[in-house]
């Protein structure tokens, strides 16, 4: 699931910076939180959930959303 | 009463520039600005508090402060309850204002609009309207950049849900204005009554 994660934020990420989990949404990648609004609906069309507005404070890493995603697909 | 101010092009920002602007700033402060990797960011942080640091000393005499964060990470100033600033950048503008009261901002690009990106963020109203009009992109970054600068008025942010929050209830209370193919927004807490947003 890790490498499918990288692959669909690196769609989002504008750069040539490395993805790794414990990149940091903002100060790594340079995120904005229309981002990563954008981010959490790819994910939700990937995997077929809905991720809730509450949790999306809660993703500041990429392994935040791989362990929301492997806690809730 | 609340000052605003914009500085556009902020990635023009020379080196000596960054410096100076840096080395202003607390230490605590240049720590988080050393966290992100992107020069991008870096400007934008420098720009965006430094700014802070010239509205506050200029409109309230503040020429030392700190800052604190409520619950949902909104910063506060931490010995004046009394004086609010929020500050936003966006690709090409850093945007910052002070007030008397509760202040939310935001700056926006224009970007391409998706449908699915609406669905989630927009209440039934809000879609209605975004399927009549001529410019979906532009309407729907005003949009947002409302719930912005509403959710950092209010300080409790996204995760108290977009969809929560009718931008179109929220016009008398929210002045938005377009900067070139930016969209920016002002929340206060007390209705902005005749107040027109004007940035030259």
């Amino acid at each position: 699931m890790e490498e499918r994660i990288i692959e669909i934020l690196d769609e989002f990420v504008e750069t040539n910076i490395e993805i790794k989990p414990e990149s940091m949404l903002v100060a790594d990648l340079g995120l904005s939180s229309l981002d990563v609004i954008n981010i959490v609906v790819a994910f939700e069309e990937e995997y077929d959930i809905e991720i809730p507005d509450r949790v999306i404070p809660t993703f500041a890493t990429v392994r935040d959303i791989e362990d929301y995603l492997e806690a809730h697909v | 009463m609340y000052k605003l101010l914009l500085v556009e092009n902020y990635n023009d920002l020379s080196e000596t520039a960054f410096r100076r602007l840096y080395e202003n700033l607390p230490q605590e402060r240049q720590k988080r600005i050393n966290r992100y990797r992107l020069i991008q960011d870096k400007n934008a942080a420098v720009v965006s508090w430094a700014m802070a640091q010239y509205l506050l000393k200029k409109e309230f005499g503040l020429a030392h402060w700190s800052v604190t964060y409520n619950a949902y990470g909104k910063p506060l100033l931490k010995d004046y309850p009394d004086i609010h600033f929020n500050i936003s950048h966006c690709k090409n503008g850093c945007l910052c204002a002070v007030s008397d009261q509760p202040i939310g901002i935001d700056i926006q690009d224009i970007t391409e609009f998706h449908w699915s990106i609406a669905e989630h963020a927009c209440c039934f109203e809000e879609l209605k309207v975004l399927e009549s009009v001529e410019d979906p992109a532009q309407s729907f970054t005003t949009m947002w950049t409302i719930k912005e600068s509403i959710l950092k008025m209010t300080g409790y942010g996204i995760g108290s849900g977009l969809k929560e929050i009718n931008s179109i209830l929220y016009q008398s209370r929210v002045a938005v204005t377009k900067k070139q193919n930016m969209i920016i927004a002002v929340a206060a807490h007390d209705r902005l009554e005749d107040f027109n947003l004007c940035i030259d």
